[in-house]
């Protein structure tokens, strides 16, 4: 049984988003995926569902380097339209930072969990809880 | 009588030889005819011969006493005359002889013989003699005389009055002679000269005295004395002979001194001294009133003319009284005091004093004077007492006190003087104050002095150096006042203090003083006193050093009309601190000060709250010129922030060249974890293999864009030359044709203002390629896409422009990572993102910048700065 529903996956990169795809569908992580290219673009798709009153993606998978709007932008805008929403998605900042000021700038949002170093790797999807260990938290 | 005619030889014998005088008859020849017995001797006592008849007489007088007769004798018989006169002949026994010469005449007139005769009138000589000189006498006496003689008959007819009348009474002798004496007599005295004359003619020969009135030429009634004595029967007088003299001022006198008298009389016997005269038996003689009243207090019995003293003398007191009067009558004057307590029980003292009454150099008499002394002694008492007081005051004060009389000679010095002089009282005293003074004060002081004789009520008060004993200078102050009213002092008082170790700390002040005046004056630092409500009350000279401004000039003015618009509320706030007391001392960092050529400058310092502080009573602000500082340090900062920016620019590429490096190889471990391993055949495995390229080119790129980037950042010295904008745009153009020709992008020019510049070739190039990529990348779709390209020259530098009509970039929301690394804004273009960061890069090596200026949906304007090194 997939471990979640729905999941987000926000990521420029071709191959960053192929790799993330097989692993995900190999390891049954979730049962549907969707792909935003850029920070605007998963703003826009949050919205949308909130509108909708649909539930959101358990988890969303952040990449930061983006065209349009960023990593960071996104995160910015997402956190105003929390409030509007009785399930916090578990958000992973997925990158290839080495800057501290990036891990500084992740610990500043309550929304993100952890980053994650690319590539995404089947140790990372184990250590994310399931959905009875989300409800805990 | 009747005539006898007897011989003449008869007659002549009888008359020689009845004659006491002597004769002689000579002939003709001046043989000796005769001579009578008186002849002999008188011949013989002044020849020392004896005559003889017949002899020749010439010859026997020759040489002789007599031999004056010879002239007398030849004379006569050359003149034919007879001869009478005087001789003396000075011979012992001197003898006065009248001599005549008688010639003998015969009937024929002829000279027969000449007769001598001889009369001894010696006695009567000398009686005229005595007479003449007393008659010379007395002319000489009457007539200088004070005394007028005189002679009248009894009823004082005056019958001859001396010519010395006239210095008595002004007359002439003449003019009173056979006038009526009595005439001039006063009135009032004519009945006293009557009894006078009475008196006299009553007891003849004997002289009486009166004093009377008399009118003198003048008219003027004036005292006479006239002493006179009955002479009537007298025969060679026959007179009342009187003398009298003027005795008007001793009338005078007479009267003036019994006015005197009589003045003193009552004086005497209004005072309240006693006074008791005594005579050489101690017997009283004479008191005055106050004697009398006094008496019993100093008496056992009533004070008495003619009384002894001794016996109004107390026994118990005798001794001393005998002893007393013993010194005095050595020559002694004595003082004594008794005391004597009166009925209401209050005691008198009194103060005796005996003093020897000489008359002629003999101690005749005592007089005793006796003075009531209880007041006085009261007194005594009161200011012997405080006199010590003073003495004491004089001695504990710290003043050394001096008192000065009128020659300006020291007449008494407190102790203290040695103190402060070196010299004891006795040294000073008598030397005149002035030898004390340093010869430079001299005058001063003596001037001081001056000024206070002429003013009396004055105080004098001033420094001056004195000479120490010891020869050493000490400062003093000293303070005079004129005291020659006050009897006890009767000078001018001196106070003098030593302020040698006030006048060592006024110098040391002085010193300090001057030492400020040098800090204040002379140093960078400008030190202002402001009051609380930021008025400039001082500013110290170095002010016109730092700000050109005249100290003096902007006193009154507040402070903060020159401060800095920008810095000058900051500083309010401080003023205000301080004046509230929440700080006491502020530091001030730099502000902006209108100097003098109405320019601002940079000042800092700190600013005091000394409003309370005696000596200030103001705010002090201490500042100092940091203007050449203050741009060091801006520049520094600059510099500083450059290197920052810098160091972080290095930091930020660091980290994103190694995220860049990591994406693909992040990927490449990814793709490779997907990697079928068991079975290679897996049509998946190809896909991988793909994209395996794919992110291996990806890494290959960035690793040349690094390199590339590396390579410019590092490049120490980049060739310039000269390049044709026109030129090279031709060869850019060329290189990007498909691009260009598939936008169908425009290009315009206008090269006016500089068709070359100095630049990197590569750089340039580079800078045009992406310059022109990007407008073509964002050019828009609504119209037709121009890019402009322009130069124009702005100071030192050339601004080569890029201006394009494309979508324009939202410079509010991306304008600072516009030159960021990897920075991409539209997710349709291709890119790395790198192109603006080498760029900018690349200007900034050549020493520009970049700015950029774009509207959205209108166009973007790229204005590249290039250091215009022509103007050089």
């Amino acid at each position: 049984m997939p471990k979640f529903k729905n999941i987000l996956l926000v990521e420029d990169d071709a191959i960053t988003k192929l790799v993330c795809e097989r692993i995900i569908k190999i390891y049954d992580f979730s049962e549907n995926i969707v792909f935003k290219e850029n920070g605007k673009e998963a703003i826009d798709y949050i919205q949308e569902l909130l509108t909708a009153q649909q539930p959101l993606p358990e988890i969303i998978f952040l990449d930061i380097n983006m065209p349009v709007m960023n990593g960071w932008e996104f995160l910015k805008e997402y956190e105003k339209l929390l409030t509007q929403c009785s399930h916090t998605p578990q958000i992973f900042i997925l990158s290839s930072t080495a800057n501290p000021e990036d891990f500084v700038s992740a610990n500043s949002f309550k929304t993100v969990n952890s980053v994650l170093a690319k590539p995404l790797t089947k140790e990372h999807l184990d250590n994310i809880g399931g959905r009875s260990e989300i409800n805990n938290k | 009588m009747s005539q006898i005619k007897f011989s003449y030889e008869n007659l002549v014998a009888a008359f020689l030889a009845g004659t006491n005088d002597a004769y002689i008859v000579l002939d003709n020849k001046f043989n000796v005819l005769l001579f009578n017995e008186h002849y002999i001797s008188f011949h013989s006592t002044y020849t020392t011969t004896t005559i003889a008849k017949n002899e020749n007489f010439i010859d026997s007088i020759k040489g002789t006493s007599l031999h004056f007769l010879v002239e007398n004798i030849q004379q006569c018989i050359q003149l034919n005359e007879n001869k009478k006169f005087n001789y003396k002949i000075p011979v012992q026994p001197e003898k006065y002889f009248d001599i005549e010469i008688h010639l003998l005449i015969d009937s024929n007139k002829k000279v027969e013989g000449v007769a001598l005769g001889f009369f001894d009138v010696t006695q009567r000589y000398k009686t005229a003699e005595e007479i003449k000189k007393s008659e010379k006498l007395f002319k000489a006496l009457v007539l200088n005389s004070t005394d007028a003689f005189q002679l009248t008959n009894d009823e004082l007819k005056i019958n001859f009055v001396s010519d010395s009348v006239k210095n008595v009474l002004g007359y002439d002798a003449e003019e009173l002679v056979q006038s009526n004496f009595f005439n001039l007599i006063h009135p009032d005295d004519k009945l006293l000269i009557s009894t006078w004359l009475h008196w006299i003619i009553e007891h003849p020969v004997t002289t009486h005295s009166t004093e009377l009135r008399i009118k003198n030429k003048n008219n003027d009634w004036i005292y006479i004395e006239i002493t006179g004595s009955n002479l009537l029967h007298i025969a060679e007088v026959e007179a009342i002979v009187m003398n009298y003299r003027n005795i008007q001022n001793k009338k005078l006198a007479e009267k003036a001194l019994a006015m005197a008298e009589q003045r003193m009389g009552l004086l005497l016997n209004n005072t309240k001294e006693s006074f008791i005269v005594v005579n050489s038996r101690l017997r009283v003689v004479t008191y005055n009133k106050a004697a009398q009243e006094h008496s019993p207090y100093f008496f056992k019995e009533e004070l008495q003319s003619g009384v002894s003293l001794l016996s109004l003398t107390n026994d118990s007191d005798m001794e001393d009284v005998i002893n007393l009067f013993e010194k005095v009558f050595d020559g002694n004057e004595v003082v004594r005091e008794s005391n004597f307590t009166d009925k209401n029980n209050i005691q008198h003292i009194y103060s005796h004093s005996f003093r020897p009454l000489y008359s002629e150099d003999e101690i005749v008499g005592v007089f005793i004077t006796s003075t009531e002394i209880t007041e006085k002694k009261l007194a005594e008492e009161q200011l012997k007492f405080s006199e010590e007081k003073y003495k004491t005051f004089i001695q504990e004060s710290e003043d050394a006190v001096i008192i000065i009389n009128k020659k300006d000679i020291v007449v008494e010095a407190s102790p203290l003087i040695h103190k402060i002089f070196g010299y004891t009282s006795e040294e000073v005293i008598g030397r005149a104050f002035i030898d004390f003074i340093h010869p430079d004060y001299k005058e001063v002081v003596l001037k001081s002095i001056h000024n206070l004789k002429m003013n009396p009520y004055e105080i004098e008060t001033l420094d001056l150096l004195l000479t120490h004993k010891s020869k050493e200078n000490i400062w003093g102050v000293m303070k005079a006042r004129n005291s020659f009213d006050n009897k006890l002092i009767d000078g001018i008082i001196i106070w003098i203090r030593n302020i040698t170790k006030r006048k060592l700390i006024e110098e040391a002040l002085q010193l300090s003083e001057q030492r400020f005046r040098y800090l204040v004056q002379t140093g960078g630092d400008m030190i202002s006193i402001a009051n609380d409500k930021g008025a400039l009350i001082y500013s110290s000279p170095t002010v016109k050093n730092v700000l050109g401004n005249d100290p003096e000039q902007n006193i009154g003015k507040n402070v903060f009309e020159y401060i800095h618009p920008e810095e000058r509320e900051k500083l309010m706030e401080y003023l205000n601190d301080l004046i509230l007391g929440k700080k006491k001392q502020i530091r001030l960092e730099p502000f902006r000060y209108l100097d003098a050529k109405n320019e601002y400058r940079w000042l800092e310092g700190t600013v005091t709250n000394l409003l309370n502080e005696p000596a200030v009573k103001g705010i002090v602000v201490n500042t100092r010129d940091v203007t050449e500082n203050k741009i060091l340090n801006d520049k520094q900062n600059i510099l500083r922030e450059k290197l920052i920016r810098n160091n972080q620019d290095l930091q930020q590429f660091s980290f994103i060249t190694s995220h860049n490096l990591r994406a693909p190889v992040a990927n490449l471990l990814g793709l490779l974890n997907l990697f079928n391993k068991e079975n290679f055949a897996d049509s998946f495995n190809q896909v991988l293999i793909e994209k395996f390229e794919e992110a291996t080119n990806q890494l290959n790129t960035t690793l040349n864009d690094l390199i590339e980037i590396l390579v410019l950042k590092s490049e120490k010295e980049i060739q310039v030359e000269t390049i044709n904008l026109k030129k090279l745009l031709k060869q850019v153009a060329s290189s990007l044709e498909n691009e260009l020709q598939e936008s169908k992008m425009e290009i315009t020019t206008d090269f006016s203002a500089t068709e070359t510049v100095e630049y990197n070739k590569v750089y340039l190039e580079s800078i045009m390629v992406n310059m022109l990529t990007n407008s073509i990348k964002y050019r828009s779709n609504k119209r037709k896409p121009i890019v402009h390209i322009s130069t124009k020259i702005d100071n030192e530098y050339i601004i080569l422009a890029f201006a394009d009509n494309g979508n324009g970039i939202d410079l509010e929301r991306y304008g600072e990572r516009l030159f960021a690394m990897y920075q991409r804004f539209n997710v349709e273009k291709e890119g790395k993102g790198l192109g603006l960061y080498i760029v900018k890069s690349q200007v900034a090596a050549m020493g520009g910048k970049i700015e950029v200026e774009s509207t959205i949906d209108i166009g973007t304007i790229f204005k590249i700065y290039i250091k215009n090194n022509a103007k050089v």
